[in-house]
């Protein structure tokens, strides 16, 4: 039985074993045959809805069908949003929300996404899946105008996670994303996911962490501006953006949206699996007392996950994905460990996890107390 | 009041009159503002592709082409309107700012479709006469001789819509050729044979006309029905493009896989 994990290993097998190197191939053409339209017009449909993050739709894990044509519908929301206090974006979006809705398919399936562009809106929007192929992600064949709607259907081939954004084109494509137009999808395998040693691991809860990079302009007097519509933001925050450097970074769309009243909630013992989507600017995630225990840092289920991170990197323009298993209660901080980032534009995140604390892994030997500073702490350990 | 113009029956071949009307000069009624140099395009018939994106079921086509006769002549800037005319706008309240150097012989660029149609609207009022952006149709009489279209023809009848794409990339990669976008002094690119200047030029030129979406028959001549998009118009020069009416500089960013305009500038039709 050919495995994933051989293909892995295959660059290495290559040169001994020339029925390997055939077997990879045939392999890989297996997972992608084409099929006739009338094949995929055979294929089951499901329509699919959507929910806002930093929550994804019930999913199976390891697919208990063939191959479906998995149907979702999203529309575009021009509208102000407060981004944080007394700072607001004329912001665009996929369904109302920053980022947008995640989509989770499994490989061989095809999304069917139809698009609208509801009248009330100023502009044209499309949208280009990183997970697509052709056609600018689908982009060349999306773009949509107020009052327009469209359906792009393409098959999921490439297992991960992936960015969606909208990309309408010259200058609108930039602003468009950094206005809040992004999102993700996750492929899963159809069997599930993997451990290093090829072994099926699963998750018990999901967060979508969807990371923002706003430029809101200031006016003469160092005040956060506020604009009309989009069209009369356009000038003034494109000086921003060339500038490169944010006003605010966030997690899904507001700072301090995923704190507090806000805050992820897990219990000790479960394994959560973050996805971590940037369109457009690097990113670093960290938890803060914990640890990514299996990581696809470039989100793609295909290669084998890094274990035992402390930081990953999620490059502007995709999305990764990280699992860990709560082993401790008490709140936990995930960050973009660019602190500044995270502590001063925004991009934090708490997770709450109930449970019982676990001595063995941490505890506190001596409370804080004052020492004798004429006698104590003068060497330092022998 | 603007040329009315007429649909002729569809099949019909119109060669487009290429008669030479001498630059006409005007004077402002009120002498402070010099009236710009006119060209008169004679009215007559012409035929015209509407600007947008055009389909026969699901396939893109060219948009079809269209028959007209104008009633009146039509009266166009010779020239792109120049950095130092649009600065006396601005000096005078009635324009937004933006980057210039107060030249007396360089287009004015950087300029939106708002910006442009301010102006229109400010010369109007100091010469008490009607200046406006002239329509795709419009334009397209006034180009005369450097008119070029990119016609993608049968291809569209393929239905794999990479073909239709890479030819469409191919000819105005072609067409836009390896002109510096550096401004040079209007002028500089030449007298069409109806002594209009710069069309072919590294100035685009705002026009009035909104981007349409039409549904044409499956022979591909005849629209069946459109709907215009007025957030984004059709930009003419050495190829159409379509931008968003706020924008004054298209080529930053480029198209993702198309060629942007290298310069957005304007000229303005006076009502006759």
């Amino acid at each position: 039985m050919f495995t994933r994990r051989a293909a892995l290993m295959g660059g290495a097998m290559i040169a001994a074993s020339p029925y390997i190197a055939k077997n990879i191939s045939v392999a890989q053409a297996a997972t992608t045959p084409t099929a006739t339209a009338e094949e995929i017009a055979a294929l089951p449909r499901r329509k699919q809805k959507l929910i806002a993050p930093p929550f994804v739709h019930e999913h199976e894990q390891v697919a208990t069908t063939g191959p479906t044509v998995v149907q979702f519908e999203m529309t575009i929301i021009e509208k102000e949003v407060q981004i944080a206090d007394d700072v607001y974006l004329q912001a665009m979006t996929y369904n109302g929300s920053m980022p947008g809705p995640m989509m989770v398919v499994h490989e061989g399936d095809y999304v069917e996404l139809t698009l609208y562009n509801p009248p009330e809106n100023l502009l044209q929007h499309n949208i280009d899946f990183h997970a697509a192929t052709g056609a600018l992600g689908g982009g060349g064949l999306t773009l949509v105008n107020p009052g327009e709607k469209t359906v792009l259907r393409f098959k999921a081939t490439r297992p991960g996670t992936f960015v969606y954004h909208c990309a309408p084109g010259g200058p609108m494509i930039p602003w468009h994303v950094v206005s809040g137009m992004s999102g993700a999808l996750m492929v899963l395998p159809r069997d599930g996911l993997k451990d290093h040693e090829d072994k099926p691991v699963s998750y018990d809860r999901i967060f979508y962490i969807g990371e923002n990079d706003f430029y809101i302009p200031k006016d003469e007097d160092g005040e956060y501006m506020r604009f009309e519509d989009p069209g009369e933001a356009y000038s003034d925050t494109l000086e921003v953006m060339n500038g490169l450097i944010p006003s605010h970074v966030t997690f899904n769309g507001k700072v301090g949206a995923l704190t507090g009243d806000g805050a992820l909630k897990a219990e000790q013992g479960e394994k959560v699996l973050f996805v971590h989507s940037q369109a457009n600017r690097d990113s670093r995630p960290h938890l803060i007392g914990g640890h990514g225990d299996l990581v696809w840092e470039l989100g793609k289920f295909n290669n084998a996950p890094d274990r035992d991170l402390e930081t990953w990197f999620i490059r502007g323009g995709s999305a990764g994905a990280a699992l860990y298993e709560f082993l401790q209660p008490g709140v936990y901080a995930y960050v973009n460990h660019n602190l500044i980032e995270a502590v001063n534009l925004g991009a934090t995140a708490h997770v709450v996890v109930g449970g019982t604390w676990d001595n063995d892994l941490m505890e506190q030997v001596v409370a804080p107390t004052e020492y004798d500073v004429a006698h104590e702490g003068r060497t330092a350990l022998p | 009041m603007g040329p009315r113009f007429f649909i002729l029956g569809a099949g019909a071949i119109v060669l487009i009159a290429a008669a030479t009307f001498g630059a006409i000069t005007l004077t402002s009624n009120n002498g402070a503002i010099d009236a710009p140099e006119l060209v008169r395009i004679p009215a007559g018939q012409y035929s015209h592709r509407p600007a947008g994106d055009f389909r026969a079921g699901t396939r893109v086509v060219d948009a079809p082409l269209e028959y007209y006769t104008a009633q009146n002549d039509l009266q166009i800037m010779k020239h792109h309107v120049r950095q130092s005319e649009y600065s006396a706008c601005v000096a005078d309240g009635g324009c937004k700012v933006t980057l210039t150097q107060g030249s007396d012989t360089l287009p004015q660029v950087d300029v939106s479709y708002l910006d442009a149609i301010a102006y229109a609207s400010w010369l109007s009022e100091k010469t008490n006469q009607t200046w406006r952006l002239p329509t795709d149709a419009e334009w397209v009489r006034a180009a005369g001789d450097r008119f070029k279209e990119v016609i993608l023809g049968d291809i569209s009848n393929d239905p794999d819509p990479s073909k239709r794409w890479l030819k469409k990339y191919r000819e105005e990669a072609q067409e836009r050729g390896a002109i510096d976008p550096a401004l040079r002094p209007t002028g500089s690119f030449g007298a069409n044979n109806l002594g209009v200047v710069d069309i072919w030029g590294n100035v685009w030129e705002w026009t009035q006309s909104c981007f349409l979406n039409g549904k044409v028959s499956d022979d591909g001549v005849t629209l069946i029905e459109s709907t215009s998009y007025c957030g984004v118009r059709s930009v003419q020069g050495k190829h159409r493009a379509f931008i968003i009416g706020f924008v004054r500089d298209a080529k930053s960013g480029g198209c993702a896989a198309g060629t942007p305009p290298d310069n957005l500038g304007f000229r303005l039709v006076r009502e006759s």
